[in-house]
């Protein structure tokens, strides 16, 4: 009689365990996919990152700045009798 | 029963007519082929089994590479100077190609190739699987080429690096290759911190490729590192634009200029020109990737002229007011003729090197003793390295005091028969701007002041600092160099230069600037060489202390100096940058 219950519990564990590999492999493909997805996701906000950076760089070199400066907006820097230095 | 009784019926039949032998060769080969199969099925599982386990595996599990994505390279306040952004190459399987003949000609047009050059580029390789047709197109090509959807033509992520600078930074930062290796610069330099790591997953892929199931992570990507450099993107770019205007209007050769930190040994700037775009190097000469900065040795000049005077300071036979009699400006010693420009009399140590007197510094070089001479330099970093983070740095040359003649010390006086390169002087007049310290350079931002070593006494330093000032001064060689509202302290140079064989040229010349500001308190110490000036005017005083001074000026309003002499409050810079047009026109100095 213990002998049948023993092994009845341990069928029950096989089983309970059984079911658990089932939950776990598939919770792990599922969080696997949700990673593949995230670090696609990381590329592409990356890769906007970069690209924006670039936009920036590229719009803010000083070259282009000054000639837009001195060309399009007619600046040119302060000359003598302009500027005043301020000391405390 | 009944089934039986037909069975056994029946036998009796087959077994009259057929007389045994056909039913039996059937049985027979029906056993025969169960014992085979089975024999073959228990070797497949016994011996073989490890192969074709490793066989199987090898069709649906796949190591799939993450790339690492290079570090970005910024100025010390953050500004990029160098990004890599995904672009797509275009991989073909010509082998699958070969079978699509018909739709060769869209890919051509796609990819802006003729039908010859594909026909010659793909036919010879029909047989290959992989082959990279054209790397790193722009993303709108990268759109129509996949929505063409041709067979045997992939689109493969890679990395492109940008340079937002351009030409300015060219030579700082180098460059990488099609594979995104550091090749120049800061970028081979610093190769292995920028590139990260690739990494591994192991992944089960289905027919069509797609990934089924993740196995496990073999290693982990680890992307490259960001790299703070020393230098100023704003100081940088006037820096090249100074100089490129200074070569262009006296039609030289070449140019460069070093702005470092006089505290850190940073560097802040360092340019060339002529330069190149890092973006496009198509149409670029090689010659012009060369950092000269680092790899171009030149004869100082008159820009060894405070270290002389250093030596005869640490002699203890001169003070700065000891009199000198320059004999008119010409003297001979020994097989050697030595002359000034500006021809005196009786000069004190100051105004030796006020007018920059080659007759002055070899009387000091003749009466102190040549190891002490030597020590000076050595001790500053002549005919060494500096050291610098950089790819092909030259080092410099200086002979041992032990063979010298008298004539080498007469022509080491005022800077002949020695080499430096534009960064190891600026490193050297580091020695007059510290107080006396030699102290690395570097090209990465610096937290702390690195420890100096000491290379003449402070006292030295400060005397040689003062007749430096004098040099800006009215009466110096170059009043060119002032900038309002700060006191300079530096040393022009002109030098003939040597063509190895030929000795040195007639009207050929180099034209040096090297000086620091504010003289009393260095903040910044700049070095200016502008290589075979073909116009009128040649003298450092006038062809390179003018390009130190507009650069400083910006220097001082980008870091923002105090100014520190009293005499020019309430006045206002009077020069200002002159400017290039884009379209490499240049625009009057003096607006």
């Amino acid at each position: 009689m213990k002998a049948i219950a023993g092994s009845a519990f341990l069928f029950a564990l096989i089983f309970a365990t059984a079911v658990h590999l089932v939950v776990v492999r598939y919770e792990h493909k599922r969080l696997y996919m949700e990673l593949h997805s995230l670090r696609h996701q990381q590329d592409e906000l990356e890769q906007e990152r970069s690209q924006l950076l670039l936009e920036q760089g590229t719009a803010g070199a000083h070259l282009r700045v000054e000639t837009i400066a001195r060309t399009k907006l007619n600046m040119t820097p302060p000359n003598t009798g302009q500027l005043m230095r301020v000391y405390p | 029963m009944k089934a039986g009784s037909w069975f056994f019926g029946r036998m009796q039949r087959v077994k009259a007519y057929c007389n045994f032998s056909r039913r039996g060769f059937v049985l027979f080969t029906f056993a025969c082929t169960a014992v085979l199969l089975s024999g073959h099925a228990i070797n497949l599982q016994l011996s073989d089994r490890d192969f074709l386990e490793d066989k199987g595996q090898e069709r649906y599990e796949v190591k799939l590479p993450t790339d690492a994505h290079r570090g970005m390279v910024t100025d010390r306040n953050g500004e990029p100077l160098a990004i890599s952004t995904p672009v797509n190459s275009v991989a073909v399987n010509p082998s699958e190609l070969v079978k699509h003949r018909n739709r060769w000609n869209e890919l051509g047009k796609i990819l802006d190739l003729s039908p010859d050059y594909l026909d010659a580029i793909l036919l010879p390789r029909a047989k290959r699987s992989f082959f990279y047709l054209k790397r790193h197109i722009s993303p709108d090509v990268a759109v129509t080429l996949k929505a063409a959807g041709i067979p045997g033509v992939n689109l493969i992520d890679e990395y492109r690096r940008y340079y937002p600078s351009g030409e300015v930074t060219a030579h700082m930062l180098g460059f990488t290759n099609v594979d995104d290796r550091g090749q120049e610069g800061v970028e081979l330099s610093f190769d292995s911190t920028l590139r990260g790591t690739k990494g591994q997953d192991l992944v089960i892929r289905d027919r069509l490729g797609r990934v089924v199931e993740h196995v496990e992570r073999i290693s982990d990507v680890q992307p490259g590192k960001d790299l703070a450099l020393s230098i100023d993107r704003r100081l940088q770019y006037v820096a090249y634009r100074e100089l490129k205007a200074a070569v262009q209007k006296h039609n030289a050769d070449s140019g460069v200029m070093v702005v470092l930190d006089a505290e850190t040994g940073e560097i802040l700037a360092m340019v060339n020109a002529p330069s190149y775009n890092p973006n496009n190097r198509a149409d670029a000469k090689r010659e012009h990737f060369r950092n000269r900065t680092v790899t171009d040795l030149f004869e100082p000049g008159s820009t060894i002229k405070p270290f002389t005077v250093a030596a005869g300071l640490e002699s203890g036979r001169y003070k700065p007011t000891t009199m000198i009699d320059t004999q008119g400006g010409q003297m001979r010693a020994g097989t050697v003729t030595v002359t000034d420009s500006h021809r005196a009399g009786m000069l004190s140590v100051t105004q030796v090197i006020q007018k920059s007197s080659n007759v002055g510094v070899t009387k000091i070089a003749l009466a102190i003793e040549p190891e002490l001479f030597w020590g000076v330099l050595n001790r500053a970093g002549f005919g060494q390295a500096s050291g610098i983070d950089l790819p092909g740095e030259t080092p410099g040359q200086l002979e041992s005091y032990r063979g010298w003649g008298a004539a080498d010390r007469v022509t080491l006086a005022f800077g002949y028969h020695t080499n430096i390169t534009a960064v190891q002087l600026a490193r050297a007049y580091g020695v007059f701007a510290s107080g006396g310290l030699l102290r690395p350079v570097s090209v990465v931002k610096q937290s702390t002041v690195p420890e100096g070593t000491r290379v003449i006494s402070e006292q030295t330093a400060l005397a040689v600092r003062e007749m430096m000032k004098t040099v800006i001064e009215k009466g110096g060689t170059a009043e060119t160099a002032s900038v309002p509202g700060y006191s300079v302290a530096g040393k022009t140079g002109t030098t003939k230069r040597n063509n190895g064989t030929k000795g040195y040229e007639e009207k050929s010349y180099r034209s040096l600037f090297a000086g620091f500001l504010p003289a009393n308190a260095p903040k910044l110490i700049g070095v200016v060489m502008i290589d075979n000036p073909r116009g009128p005017e040649y003298y450092g005083g006038l062809v390179a202390a003018p390009v130190f001074a507009t650069v400083m000026l910006e220097a001082t309003r980008i870091f923002n100096l105090t100014p520190d002499r009293a005499e020019d409050r309430g006045t206002v810079p009077p020069r200002f940058a002159a400017w290039t047009q884009p379209t490499n026109q240049i625009a009057d100095q003096n607006p």
